[in-house]
């Protein structure tokens, strides 16, 4: 007769199976994305096919010095209970943006934010004419941490 | 090597590879795994060690064999040193979950402090054996 001890043994073995597929099949993932001409760009994820994910090579985005970016944040909430979380954006290590991200149970959520496109031209001596410049992209959601790099490119004209 | 030998040295393979095996679990699968899933399953398999340990201790063929220095390396002891480990990687993870610091610090040492205490009150003393 099994003793009491080896019954909550596997009582428990079988709890933590249950646990881990539960917890396998609700599973979240976060996107950064950046708005292009040619539509919403992914620059960095996290908890999609592997782990956090930098950023895709992507080709410099034309934008007016005195413009903004326009970013979003997805979270892919797989999760039976809402997610509510605030997210901070940073550029270059300072604070540019910061909201609540919400998704409700077994739904995705998106959070826009604007960076202002004078940040990614830090050098003020630049010749005159399009310059090139970059935005170092930082965005805290919860336990989420997203990293991208964003080349842009001064729009002539 | 003889028997007892092989045996101890089979018991701290076990020990190694399952904490190797712990490890991985607690630190690869952050993807997979909610912060507050990854508690609990890490609390679970302390459960499990222990509970083993608890079972093959009352089982009462754990004998202590063995040469000088490898004595300490029973089975039930294996398992309480595997419970030991998951509980510990049990509370560094409810440590990297987002509740309030205070609460953390709080929830782990009354926890702490409760395991010593029910140690004490709860569970019977065992008299040493005879030599």
């Amino acid at each position: 007769m099994a003793s009491r001890a080896l019954l909550v043994a596997a009582i428990a073995g079988v709890l933590l199976v249950v646990s881990i597929g539960v917890d396998a099949a609700m599973n979240r993932s976060w996107t950064l994305d950046v708005q292009t001409p040619e539509g919403w760009r992914t620059l960095g994820t996290q908890g999609v096919s592997g782990g956090p994910r930098g950023a895709e090579p992507l080709t410099p985005l034309a934008v007016e010095r005195n413009g903004t970016i326009h970013l979003r944040v997805t979270v892919d909430n797989g999760y039976v209970w809402t997610y509510d979380e605030t997210y901070k954006a940073f550029v270059n290590g300072a604070e540019v943006a910061r909201g609540t991200l919400h998704a409700p149970a077994r739904s995705s959520g998106t959070a826009e934010f604007d960076v202002p496109a004078r940040l990614a031209f830090t050098d003020a001596s630049a010749p005159k004419g399009p310059a090139p410049g970059g935005l170092s992209l930082e965005v805290h959601a919860g336990s989420a941490a997203l990293y991208g790099f964003l080349s842009v490119q001064e729009a002539s004209g | 090597m003889s028997a007892v030998n092989l045996r101890n040295v089979l018991v701290l393979l076990g020990i190694v590879l399952t904490t190797a095996g712990i490890i991985f679990f607690a630190t690869e699968f952050s993807d997979l795994i909610s912060d507050w899933g990854r508690v609990l399953d890490l609390a679970l398999f302390a459960v499990v060690f222990v509970s083993l340990g608890v079972h093959f201790d009352q089982r009462g063929d754990d004998e202590v064999i063995g040469h000088r220095g490898w004595r300490w390396l029973r089975v039930t002891n294996a398992l309480y040193i595997l419970g030991a480990i998951a509980t510990l990687g049990a509370v560094i993870a409810f440590f990297a979950t987002d509740l309030d610091r205070l609460w953390k610090v709080l929830i782990t040492i009354l926890v702490g402090i409760g395991l010593i205490l029910g140690a004490s009150l709860v569970v019977g003393r065992r008299s040493p054996s005879a030599p």
